[in-house]
Protein backbone atom coordinates (compact mmCIF):
# COMPACT_ATOMS: atom_id res chain seq x y z
CA UNK A 1 0.00 0.00 0.00
CA UNK A 2 2.84 2.12 0.93
CA UNK A 3 4.80 2.02 -2.50
CA UNK A 4 1.47 2.32 -4.47
CA UNK A 5 0.41 5.75 -2.71
CA UNK A 6 4.01 7.05 -3.35
CA UNK A 7 3.42 5.67 -6.98
CA UNK A 8 0.70 7.86 -7.54
CA UNK A 9 1.76 10.30 -6.18
CA UNK A 10 5.05 10.12 -8.77
CA UNK A 11 2.51 9.99 -11.23
CA UNK A 12 0.77 12.74 -10.30
CA UNK A 13 3.35 15.11 -11.10
CA UNK A 14 3.38 14.56 -14.49
CA UNK A 15 2.79 17.54 -15.90
CA UNK A 16 0.54 18.23 -19.48
CA UNK A 17 3.17 18.92 -22.65
CA UNK A 18 6.47 19.08 -22.80
CA UNK A 19 7.17 20.71 -19.28
CA UNK A 20 9.27 19.17 -17.07
CA UNK A 21 7.54 17.42 -14.18
CA UNK A 22 6.35 19.02 -10.75
CA UNK A 23 9.21 18.29 -8.57
CA UNK A 24 6.93 18.84 -5.46
CA UNK A 25 5.13 15.63 -5.45
CA UNK A 26 9.03 13.96 -5.97
CA UNK A 27 10.35 15.68 -2.74
CA UNK A 28 6.89 14.51 -0.85
CA UNK A 29 7.54 10.98 -1.92
CA UNK A 30 11.33 11.10 -0.59
CA UNK A 31 10.07 12.53 2.30
CA UNK A 32 7.58 9.61 2.89
CA UNK A 33 9.80 7.21 1.71
CA UNK A 34 12.15 8.23 4.80
CA UNK A 35 9.34 8.23 7.17
CA UNK A 36 8.24 4.81 5.60
CA UNK A 37 11.76 3.36 6.22
CA UNK A 38 11.82 3.98 9.68
CA UNK A 39 8.40 3.17 10.20
CA UNK A 40 9.43 -0.02 9.19
CA UNK A 41 12.19 -0.71 11.12
CA UNK A 42 10.44 0.28 14.13
CA UNK A 43 8.16 -2.67 12.83
CA UNK A 44 10.62 -5.16 12.36
CA UNK A 45 12.06 -4.64 16.08
CA UNK A 46 8.70 -5.04 17.49
CA UNK A 47 8.33 -8.28 15.44
CA UNK A 48 11.48 -9.20 16.50
CA UNK A 49 11.02 -8.96 20.13
CA UNK A 50 8.06 -9.81 19.81
CA UNK A 51 8.71 -13.37 18.58
CA UNK A 52 11.98 -13.66 20.79
CA UNK A 53 9.73 -13.23 23.56
CA UNK A 54 6.62 -15.43 21.94
CA UNK A 55 8.71 -18.23 19.96
CA UNK A 56 5.70 -17.57 17.36
CA UNK A 57 5.93 -15.87 14.30
CA UNK A 58 2.03 -14.44 14.17
CA UNK A 59 0.40 -11.99 16.53
CA UNK A 60 -1.29 -13.89 19.34
CA UNK A 61 -5.03 -14.39 18.96
CA UNK A 62 -4.72 -13.46 15.08
CA UNK A 63 -5.75 -16.31 12.55
CA UNK A 64 -2.91 -18.90 12.32
CA UNK A 65 -2.03 -20.08 8.67
CA UNK B 1 5.64 40.74 30.73
CA UNK B 2 6.14 44.21 28.84
CA UNK B 3 9.57 43.73 28.79
CA UNK B 4 8.62 40.85 26.40
CA UNK B 5 9.96 41.43 22.56
CA UNK B 6 6.82 41.05 20.40
CA UNK B 7 8.77 38.86 17.78
CA UNK B 8 10.54 35.95 19.58
CA UNK B 9 9.48 32.81 17.76
CA UNK B 10 7.80 31.10 20.60
CA UNK B 11 6.15 28.65 17.66
CA UNK B 12 9.51 27.59 16.73
CA UNK B 13 10.86 27.28 20.68
CA UNK B 14 7.45 25.61 21.32
CA UNK B 15 8.37 22.85 18.93
CA UNK B 16 12.29 23.15 19.22
CA UNK B 17 12.47 22.83 22.81
CA UNK B 18 10.95 19.30 23.39
CA UNK B 19 12.96 17.95 20.17
CA UNK B 20 16.42 18.96 21.49
CA UNK B 21 15.93 18.41 24.68
CA UNK B 22 14.56 14.46 23.57
CA UNK B 23 17.63 14.20 21.79
CA UNK B 24 19.82 15.09 24.69
CA UNK B 25 18.05 12.29 26.70
CA UNK B 26 18.85 10.18 24.41
CA UNK B 27 22.67 10.84 24.71
CA UNK B 28 22.92 11.29 28.67
CA UNK B 29 20.49 9.01 29.83
CA UNK B 30 21.88 10.23 33.39
CA UNK B 31 19.81 13.57 33.20
CA UNK B 32 16.94 12.30 31.52
CA UNK B 33 13.92 12.63 34.15
CA UNK B 34 15.70 15.91 35.50
CA UNK B 35 15.81 17.77 31.76
CA UNK B 36 12.34 16.01 31.14
CA UNK B 37 10.74 17.87 33.67
CA UNK B 38 12.91 20.99 32.91
CA UNK B 39 12.04 20.89 28.90
CA UNK B 40 8.45 20.31 29.93
CA UNK B 41 7.64 22.96 32.30
CA UNK B 42 10.01 25.16 29.59
CA UNK B 43 7.50 24.40 27.11
CA UNK B 44 4.51 25.49 29.25
CA UNK B 45 6.21 28.64 29.51
CA UNK B 46 6.75 28.88 25.68
CA UNK B 47 3.33 28.25 25.56
CA UNK B 48 2.00 30.84 27.57
CA UNK B 49 4.24 33.45 25.62
CA UNK B 50 2.94 32.06 22.70
CA UNK B 51 -0.58 33.20 24.02
CA UNK B 52 0.29 36.12 25.15
CA UNK B 53 1.67 37.24 21.42
CA UNK B 54 -1.75 35.98 20.34
CA UNK B 55 -3.98 37.20 22.47
CA UNK B 56 -1.92 40.85 21.77
CA UNK B 57 -1.21 40.73 18.15
CA UNK B 58 -3.79 38.39 16.55
CA UNK B 59 -2.96 34.79 14.51
CA UNK B 60 0.74 34.32 14.44
CA UNK B 61 2.31 33.22 11.53
CA UNK B 62 5.93 32.30 10.73
CA UNK B 63 7.67 31.57 7.67
CA UNK B 64 10.66 29.13 8.78
CA UNK B 65 13.44 29.95 7.25
CA UNK B 66 12.20 33.07 5.24
CA UNK B 67 10.25 30.49 2.67
CA UNK B 68 6.81 31.76 1.85
CA UNK B 69 3.35 30.06 1.78
CA UNK B 70 3.96 27.90 -1.87
CA UNK B 71 6.73 25.93 -1.35
CA UNK B 72 8.11 26.80 2.45
CA UNK B 73 7.03 25.32 5.53
CA UNK B 74 5.24 27.68 7.20
CA UNK B 75 4.16 27.85 11.01
CA UNK B 76 0.50 29.31 11.68
CA UNK B 77 -1.24 29.30 15.14
CA UNK B 78 -4.87 30.71 15.61
CA UNK B 79 -7.06 30.48 18.90
CA UNK B 80 -7.90 26.72 17.88
CA UNK B 81 -4.20 25.51 17.89
CA UNK B 82 -3.58 27.91 21.23
CA UNK B 83 -6.07 26.04 23.16
CA UNK B 84 -4.87 22.98 21.63
CA UNK B 85 -1.22 23.90 22.65
CA UNK B 86 -2.28 24.49 26.42
CA UNK B 87 -4.19 21.72 26.76
CA UNK B 88 -0.78 19.52 25.89
CA UNK B 89 1.58 22.18 28.04
CA UNK B 90 -1.00 21.33 31.11
CA UNK B 91 -1.67 17.67 30.48
CA UNK B 92 2.02 17.42 29.42
CA UNK B 93 3.25 18.97 32.78
CA UNK B 94 0.50 16.71 34.77
CA UNK B 95 1.74 13.50 33.26
CA UNK B 96 5.40 14.52 33.77
CA UNK B 97 5.23 15.23 37.39
CA UNK B 98 3.43 11.90 37.52
CA UNK B 99 6.11 9.87 36.08
CA UNK B 100 8.79 11.11 37.56
CA UNK B 101 8.19 8.41 40.44
CA UNK B 102 6.15 5.83 38.21
CA UNK B 103 8.95 4.67 36.09
CA UNK B 104 11.56 1.96 36.98
CA UNK B 105 15.37 3.89 36.12
CA UNK B 106 16.00 1.36 33.55
CA UNK B 107 12.16 2.17 31.76
CA UNK B 108 12.70 5.43 32.24
CA UNK B 109 15.51 6.85 29.96
CA UNK B 110 13.35 5.55 27.46
CA UNK B 111 10.40 7.43 28.39
CA UNK B 112 11.45 10.33 28.85
CA UNK B 113 13.42 11.34 25.31
CA UNK B 114 10.15 9.68 23.93
CA UNK B 115 7.96 11.80 25.37
CA UNK B 116 9.62 15.13 24.80
CA UNK B 117 10.08 13.82 21.05
CA UNK B 118 6.70 13.55 20.98
CA UNK B 119 5.66 16.70 22.72
CA UNK B 120 7.56 18.59 20.12
CA UNK B 121 5.88 16.48 17.41
CA UNK B 122 1.99 17.18 18.94
CA UNK B 123 3.07 20.88 18.98
CA UNK B 124 4.37 20.78 15.78
CA UNK B 125 1.27 19.27 14.67
CA UNK B 126 -0.98 22.28 16.39
CA UNK B 127 0.97 24.91 14.63
CA UNK B 128 0.85 23.47 10.99
CA UNK B 129 -0.67 25.35 8.25
CA UNK B 130 0.11 23.01 5.46
CA UNK B 131 -1.64 19.53 4.32
CA UNK B 132 2.23 17.08 3.84
CA UNK B 133 3.32 18.75 6.54
CA UNK B 134 0.51 17.05 8.93
CA UNK B 135 1.28 14.15 7.59
CA UNK B 136 4.91 13.37 8.79
CA UNK B 137 4.24 14.86 11.71
CA UNK B 138 0.98 12.87 11.78
CA UNK B 139 3.75 9.66 11.62
CA UNK B 140 6.46 10.71 14.01
CA UNK B 141 3.09 11.45 16.52
CA UNK B 142 2.51 7.82 15.72
CA UNK B 143 6.57 6.12 15.60
CA UNK B 144 6.27 8.17 19.39
CA UNK B 145 3.26 7.03 20.30
CA UNK B 146 3.79 3.07 19.63
CA UNK B 147 7.09 3.10 20.75
CA UNK B 148 5.83 4.36 24.19
CA UNK B 149 3.15 1.23 24.40
CA UNK B 150 5.74 -1.23 23.83
CA UNK B 151 8.15 0.61 26.70
CA UNK B 152 6.95 -2.01 29.45
CA UNK B 153 8.21 -5.40 26.55
CA UNK B 154 5.57 -7.48 28.19
CA UNK B 155 4.29 -9.91 25.49
CA UNK B 156 0.44 -7.90 25.89
CA UNK B 157 2.58 -4.50 25.03
CA UNK B 158 4.13 -5.40 22.44
CA UNK B 159 1.06 -6.97 20.87
CA UNK B 160 -0.97 -4.45 21.32
CA UNK B 161 1.79 -1.95 20.17
CA UNK B 162 2.46 -4.00 16.81
CA UNK B 163 -1.32 -3.83 16.35
CA UNK B 164 -1.60 0.03 17.09
CA UNK B 165 1.82 0.54 14.15
CA UNK B 166 -0.53 -1.20 11.77
CA UNK B 167 -3.64 0.57 12.61
CA UNK B 168 -1.24 3.95 12.38
CA UNK B 169 1.10 3.29 8.98
CA UNK B 170 -2.55 2.49 8.01
CA UNK B 171 -4.05 5.61 8.74
CA UNK B 172 -1.69 8.19 7.83
CA UNK B 173 -1.37 6.60 4.00
CA UNK B 174 -4.95 6.54 3.54
CA UNK B 175 -4.46 10.52 4.52
CA UNK B 176 -1.14 10.52 1.77
CA UNK B 177 -3.73 9.33 -0.39
CA UNK B 178 -5.85 11.98 0.07
CA UNK B 179 -3.08 14.57 0.46
CA UNK B 180 -1.77 13.19 -3.48
CA UNK B 181 -5.22 13.71 -4.84
CA UNK B 182 -5.86 17.26 -3.05
CA UNK B 183 -2.38 18.19 -4.18
CA UNK B 184 -2.91 17.07 -7.83
CA UNK B 185 -6.56 18.78 -8.16
CA UNK B 186 -5.22 22.31 -6.56
CA UNK B 187 -1.40 22.42 -6.34
CA UNK B 188 -0.87 23.40 -3.39
CA UNK B 189 -0.70 21.79 0.02
CA UNK B 190 -0.97 24.51 2.08
CA UNK B 191 -4.56 24.43 3.43
CA UNK B 192 -5.57 28.26 3.20
CA UNK B 193 -4.70 28.35 -0.71
CA UNK B 194 -6.56 24.46 -0.78
CA UNK B 195 -9.85 26.18 0.61
CA UNK B 196 -9.47 28.77 -1.64
CA UNK B 197 -9.44 27.10 -4.77
CA UNK B 198 -11.54 24.18 -3.43
CA UNK B 199 -14.71 23.10 -6.23
CA UNK B 200 -16.42 19.51 -5.23
CA UNK B 201 -15.71 17.36 -8.16
CA UNK B 202 -14.88 13.60 -8.31
CA UNK B 203 -10.80 13.93 -7.32
CA UNK B 204 -11.83 16.03 -4.06
CA UNK B 205 -14.16 14.02 -3.27
CA UNK B 206 -11.96 11.09 -3.22
CA UNK B 207 -9.99 12.70 -1.35
CA UNK B 208 -12.05 13.53 1.26
CA UNK B 209 -12.41 9.94 1.73
CA UNK B 210 -9.21 8.51 1.93
CA UNK B 211 -8.03 11.49 4.11
CA UNK B 212 -11.41 10.86 6.20
CA UNK B 213 -11.23 7.46 7.05
CA UNK B 214 -7.50 7.74 7.82
CA UNK B 215 -7.75 10.36 10.08
CA UNK B 216 -11.48 8.52 11.96
CA UNK B 217 -9.02 4.97 12.14
CA UNK B 218 -6.31 6.92 13.94
CA UNK B 219 -8.55 8.77 16.22
CA UNK B 220 -9.82 5.23 17.29
CA UNK B 221 -14.13 6.31 15.65
CA UNK B 222 -16.56 3.38 15.87
CA UNK B 223 -16.19 0.97 14.00
CA UNK B 224 -12.05 1.76 13.57
CA UNK B 225 -11.20 1.86 17.19
CA UNK B 226 -10.36 -2.33 17.58
CA UNK B 227 -6.49 -0.70 18.24
CA UNK B 228 -7.50 1.34 21.23
CA UNK B 229 -8.56 -0.68 23.41
CA UNK B 230 -5.74 -3.25 23.88
CA UNK B 231 -2.70 -0.56 23.29
CA UNK B 232 -4.05 2.17 26.15
CA UNK B 233 -4.57 -0.76 28.73
CA UNK B 234 -1.59 -2.36 27.97
CA UNK B 235 0.77 1.13 28.04
CA UNK B 236 2.01 1.86 31.40
CA UNK B 237 -0.33 4.34 33.22
CA UNK B 238 1.34 7.88 31.67
CA UNK B 239 1.21 6.79 28.24
CA UNK B 240 -2.18 5.51 28.18
CA UNK B 241 -3.17 9.18 29.37
CA UNK B 242 -0.90 10.35 27.05
CA UNK B 243 -2.09 8.50 24.14
CA UNK B 244 -5.59 8.93 25.13
CA UNK B 245 -5.66 12.37 26.14
CA UNK B 246 -3.12 14.14 23.48
CA UNK B 247 -2.74 12.09 20.69
CA UNK B 248 -5.94 10.85 20.04
CA UNK B 249 -6.91 14.12 19.86
CA UNK B 250 -4.05 14.67 17.04
CA UNK B 251 -5.44 13.27 14.43
CA UNK B 252 -8.94 14.60 15.36
CA UNK B 253 -7.47 18.08 15.50
CA UNK B 254 -6.30 17.97 11.48
CA UNK B 255 -9.79 16.25 10.51
CA UNK B 256 -11.35 19.21 12.50
CA UNK B 257 -8.88 21.74 10.40
CA UNK B 258 -9.68 20.15 7.66
CA UNK B 259 -13.46 20.15 7.73
CA UNK B 260 -14.13 23.35 9.36
CA UNK B 261 -11.48 25.25 6.51
CA UNK B 262 -12.13 22.71 3.41
CA UNK B 263 -14.12 20.15 3.31
CA UNK B 264 -16.80 21.89 5.84
CA UNK B 265 -19.02 23.39 2.79
CA UNK B 266 -20.33 20.63 0.39
CA UNK B 267 -20.12 17.46 2.37
CA UNK B 268 -23.54 17.15 4.11
CA UNK B 269 -23.68 13.30 3.24
CA UNK B 270 -20.23 12.34 4.60
CA UNK B 271 -20.68 15.11 7.31
CA UNK B 272 -24.17 12.69 8.61
CA UNK B 273 -21.76 9.70 8.16
CA UNK B 274 -19.27 10.57 10.57
CA UNK B 275 -22.08 11.75 12.96
CA UNK B 276 -23.72 8.93 12.57
CA UNK B 277 -20.76 7.00 13.33
CA UNK B 278 -19.98 9.39 16.46
CA UNK B 279 -23.68 8.64 17.92
CA UNK B 280 -22.62 4.61 17.40
CA UNK B 281 -19.12 5.32 18.75
CA UNK B 282 -21.36 6.62 22.34
CA UNK B 283 -23.54 3.90 22.41
CA UNK B 284 -21.49 1.16 22.03
CA UNK B 285 -17.97 2.78 23.60
CA UNK B 286 -20.40 3.47 26.69
CA UNK B 287 -21.76 -0.02 26.92
CA UNK B 288 -18.47 -1.77 26.61
CA UNK B 289 -17.28 0.26 29.05
CA UNK B 290 -19.86 -0.78 31.16
CA UNK B 291 -18.89 -4.59 30.50
CA UNK B 292 -15.54 -3.96 31.43
CA UNK B 293 -13.98 -5.97 34.57
CA UNK B 294 -10.47 -3.81 34.81
CA UNK B 295 -10.39 -0.08 35.24
CA UNK B 296 -7.78 0.65 32.59
CA UNK B 297 -9.95 -1.06 30.19
CA UNK B 298 -13.02 0.62 31.12
CA UNK B 299 -11.51 3.76 30.63
CA UNK B 300 -9.94 3.06 27.25
CA UNK B 301 -14.06 1.94 26.38
CA UNK B 302 -15.17 5.74 27.92
CA UNK B 303 -12.65 7.36 25.26
CA UNK B 304 -13.98 5.93 22.42
CA UNK B 305 -17.49 6.95 23.73
CA UNK B 306 -16.07 10.30 24.19
CA UNK B 307 -14.75 10.65 21.00
CA UNK B 308 -18.02 9.68 19.78
CA UNK B 309 -18.67 12.87 21.04
CA UNK B 310 -16.75 14.81 19.32
CA UNK B 311 -17.48 13.64 15.90
CA UNK B 312 -21.10 14.32 16.82
CA UNK B 313 -19.62 18.34 15.89
CA UNK B 314 -19.86 16.77 12.30
CA UNK B 315 -23.37 17.40 11.05
CA UNK B 316 -24.36 19.94 13.11
CA UNK B 317 -22.14 22.29 11.92
CA UNK B 318 -23.08 22.96 8.63
CA UNK B 319 -26.28 24.85 9.93
CA UNK B 320 -23.92 26.85 12.88
CA UNK B 321 -21.60 29.14 11.39
CA UNK B 322 -19.08 27.18 13.22
CA UNK B 323 -19.46 27.87 16.62
CA UNK B 324 -19.38 24.01 16.90
CA UNK B 325 -16.09 23.89 16.01
CA UNK B 326 -15.11 25.42 19.16
CA UNK B 327 -17.44 24.09 21.57
CA UNK B 328 -16.12 20.57 20.36
CA UNK B 329 -12.15 21.79 20.31
CA UNK B 330 -13.57 23.12 24.32
CA UNK B 331 -14.57 19.48 24.73
CA UNK B 332 -11.83 17.91 23.49
CA UNK B 333 -10.16 20.22 26.07
CA UNK B 334 -12.08 19.09 29.00
CA UNK B 335 -11.91 15.42 28.31
CA UNK B 336 -8.23 15.39 27.41
CA UNK B 337 -7.98 16.39 31.45
CA UNK B 338 -10.57 14.41 32.64
CA UNK B 339 -9.16 11.10 30.59
CA UNK B 340 -5.65 11.93 31.76
CA UNK B 341 -6.45 12.37 35.47
CA UNK B 342 -8.25 9.30 35.22
CA UNK B 343 -5.77 6.79 33.48
CA UNK B 344 -3.23 8.35 36.15
CA UNK B 345 -5.76 7.07 38.97
CA UNK B 346 -5.70 4.01 37.10
CA UNK B 347 -1.96 3.90 37.91
CA UNK B 348 -2.40 4.99 41.24
CA UNK B 349 -4.40 2.00 42.00
CA UNK B 350 -2.63 -0.73 39.71
CA UNK B 351 0.74 0.70 41.62
CA UNK B 352 -1.56 0.27 45.15
CA UNK B 353 -2.59 -2.89 44.90
CA UNK B 354 -1.05 -4.53 41.94
CA UNK B 355 -4.12 -5.06 40.05
CA UNK B 356 -6.75 -2.87 38.17
CA UNK B 357 -9.80 -5.20 38.72
CA UNK B 358 -12.51 -3.75 39.29
CA UNK B 359 -14.41 -6.04 41.70
CA UNK B 360 -11.26 -6.24 43.88
CA UNK B 361 -10.89 -2.95 44.87
CA UNK B 362 -11.56 -2.68 48.59
CA UNK B 363 -11.59 0.54 50.83
CA UNK B 364 -9.35 2.44 48.41
CA UNK B 365 -11.30 5.43 49.64
CA UNK B 366 -9.80 5.04 53.07
CA UNK B 367 -6.26 4.28 51.76
CA UNK B 368 -5.91 6.64 49.16
CA UNK B 369 -8.49 9.09 49.54
CA UNK B 370 -7.00 12.13 47.19
CA UNK B 371 -6.58 9.19 44.09
CA UNK B 372 -10.24 8.17 44.51
CA UNK B 373 -11.37 12.22 44.86
CA UNK B 374 -9.48 12.55 41.55
CA UNK B 375 -11.29 9.87 39.85
CA UNK B 376 -14.68 11.27 41.24
CA UNK B 377 -13.58 14.70 39.77
CA UNK B 378 -12.58 13.55 36.44
CA UNK B 379 -15.80 11.24 36.36
CA UNK B 380 -17.99 14.58 37.10
CA UNK B 381 -16.59 15.76 34.09
CA UNK B 382 -16.65 12.63 31.57
CA UNK B 383 -20.15 12.29 32.74
CA UNK B 384 -21.15 16.18 32.32
CA UNK B 385 -22.59 17.31 35.51
CA UNK B 386 -22.73 20.65 36.23
CA UNK B 387 -20.04 22.79 36.83
CA UNK B 388 -17.25 20.95 35.31
CA UNK B 389 -16.01 21.93 32.03
CA UNK B 390 -17.59 18.57 30.71
CA UNK B 391 -20.66 20.05 31.55
CA UNK B 392 -20.08 22.82 29.90
CA UNK B 393 -19.10 21.26 26.31
CA UNK B 394 -21.80 18.47 26.49
CA UNK B 395 -24.91 21.29 27.24
CA UNK B 396 -23.56 24.02 24.17
CA UNK B 397 -23.40 20.66 22.00
CA UNK B 398 -26.95 19.22 23.11
CA UNK B 399 -28.64 22.97 22.84
CA UNK B 400 -27.44 22.90 18.98
CA UNK B 401 -28.51 19.70 18.40
CA UNK B 402 -31.85 21.32 19.74
CA UNK B 403 -32.44 24.17 17.89
CA UNK B 404 -31.35 22.73 14.73
CA UNK B 405 -34.00 19.99 15.39
CA UNK B 406 -31.91 16.66 15.67
CA UNK B 407 -33.55 15.31 18.81
CA UNK B 408 -32.36 11.98 18.01
CA UNK B 409 -28.26 13.62 18.46
CA UNK B 410 -29.39 15.46 21.68
CA UNK B 411 -31.13 12.40 22.86
CA UNK B 412 -27.94 9.84 22.09
CA UNK B 413 -25.50 12.30 23.86
CA UNK B 414 -28.06 12.24 27.31
CA UNK B 415 -28.10 8.70 26.83
CA UNK B 416 -24.52 8.68 26.83
CA UNK B 417 -23.92 10.84 29.83
CA UNK B 418 -25.99 8.36 31.79
CA UNK B 419 -24.26 5.20 30.76
CA UNK B 420 -20.72 7.33 31.50
CA UNK B 421 -22.46 7.63 34.80
CA UNK B 422 -23.17 4.14 35.23
CA UNK B 423 -19.81 2.78 34.97
CA UNK B 424 -18.11 5.88 36.68
CA UNK B 425 -19.99 4.79 39.58
CA UNK B 426 -19.55 1.49 39.08
CA UNK B 427 -15.88 1.97 40.18
CA UNK B 428 -16.47 4.58 42.85
CA UNK B 429 -19.25 1.88 44.52
CA UNK B 430 -16.19 -0.81 44.66
CA UNK B 431 -13.84 1.48 45.99
CA UNK B 432 -16.25 2.24 48.93
CA UNK B 433 -16.91 -1.48 49.70
CA UNK B 434 -15.55 -2.47 52.74
CA UNK B 435 -14.62 -6.47 51.76
CA UNK B 436 -11.09 -7.32 52.50
CA UNK B 437 -9.05 -8.64 49.58
CA UNK B 438 -5.77 -9.81 50.61
CA UNK B 439 -3.01 -8.16 48.69
CA UNK B 440 0.53 -6.52 49.57
CA UNK B 441 -0.45 -2.80 49.20
CA UNK B 442 2.01 -0.73 48.28
CA UNK B 443 3.07 3.62 48.93
CA UNK B 444 1.68 5.32 46.08
CA UNK B 445 4.01 8.53 45.95
CA UNK B 446 2.59 11.73 47.18
CA UNK B 447 3.34 13.04 43.45
CA UNK B 448 1.53 10.39 41.61
CA UNK B 449 -1.51 11.01 43.70
CA UNK B 450 -1.59 14.68 43.31
CA UNK B 451 -0.96 15.15 39.46
CA UNK B 452 -4.16 12.56 39.29
CA UNK B 453 -6.19 15.09 41.35
CA UNK B 454 -4.94 18.30 40.15
CA UNK B 455 -5.56 17.49 36.28
CA UNK B 456 -8.84 15.99 37.58
CA UNK B 457 -9.44 19.63 39.49
CA UNK B 458 -8.37 21.27 36.70
CA UNK B 459 -10.83 19.66 34.20
CA UNK B 460 -13.80 21.16 36.61
CA UNK B 461 -12.23 24.37 37.24
CA UNK B 462 -12.40 25.16 33.50
CA UNK B 463 -15.92 24.69 33.34
CA UNK B 464 -16.05 28.38 35.31
CA UNK B 465 -13.70 30.09 32.76
CA UNK B 466 -15.32 28.06 29.62
CA UNK B 467 -16.75 31.47 27.66
CA UNK B 468 -12.87 32.74 27.62
CA UNK B 469 -11.53 29.45 26.43
CA UNK B 470 -14.80 29.79 24.01
CA UNK B 471 -13.80 33.53 23.10
CA UNK B 472 -10.10 32.05 22.45
CA UNK B 473 -10.91 30.11 19.33
CA UNK B 474 -12.52 33.56 17.90
CA UNK B 475 -8.74 35.02 17.20
CA UNK B 476 -8.55 34.64 13.25
CA UNK B 477 -10.28 31.24 12.26
CA UNK B 478 -8.49 31.20 8.85
CA UNK B 479 -4.82 30.01 8.40
CA UNK B 480 -2.06 31.14 5.59
CA UNK B 481 -3.08 34.98 6.17
CA UNK B 482 0.69 35.05 5.88
CA UNK B 483 0.69 37.70 8.78
CA UNK B 484 -0.67 40.53 6.47
CA UNK B 485 -3.87 40.88 8.27
CA UNK B 486 -3.92 40.16 11.92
Amino acid sequence: MGSGVFLVLVGLAKRTGDALPDPVPHAMVLTGIVVAVSATALALVLLLRLSAKSGQPTLPGGRKE
Amino acid sequence: METMPADIAWGVIVIMLPLAGGIICFLWPMIAKTLGLVTVMGVALSVAGLGWQITQNGAYHHTVGGWGAPLGIDLFADGLSLLMLIMTALVGLGISFYSKNYFKPQDATWFWPIWLILLGALNALFLSADIFNLYVILELIGLAAVALTALTGHIAALTSAMRYLLAMLLGSLAYLLGVALLYHNIGSVDIATIAEKIKPNATVWAALGFMSAGLALKSALFPLNFWLPPAHANAPAPVSALLSALVVKASFYILLRLWSEIFGAFSEGAAALLGLLGAAAILWGSLQALCQTRVKLLIAYSTVAQVGYLFLAFPLASGSNGMVWSMVAYLAFSHALAKSAMFLVAGNLLRFSGHDRISDLDRVVQRLPLTVSAFALAGISIIGLPPSSGFVGKWLLIEVAVTQGRWDLAAIMIIGGLLAAAYVFKVLGQTFSDTVVSHDARTVPASMEWAALLLAIGAILFGFIAPDILSLTDIDASPGTNGMTP
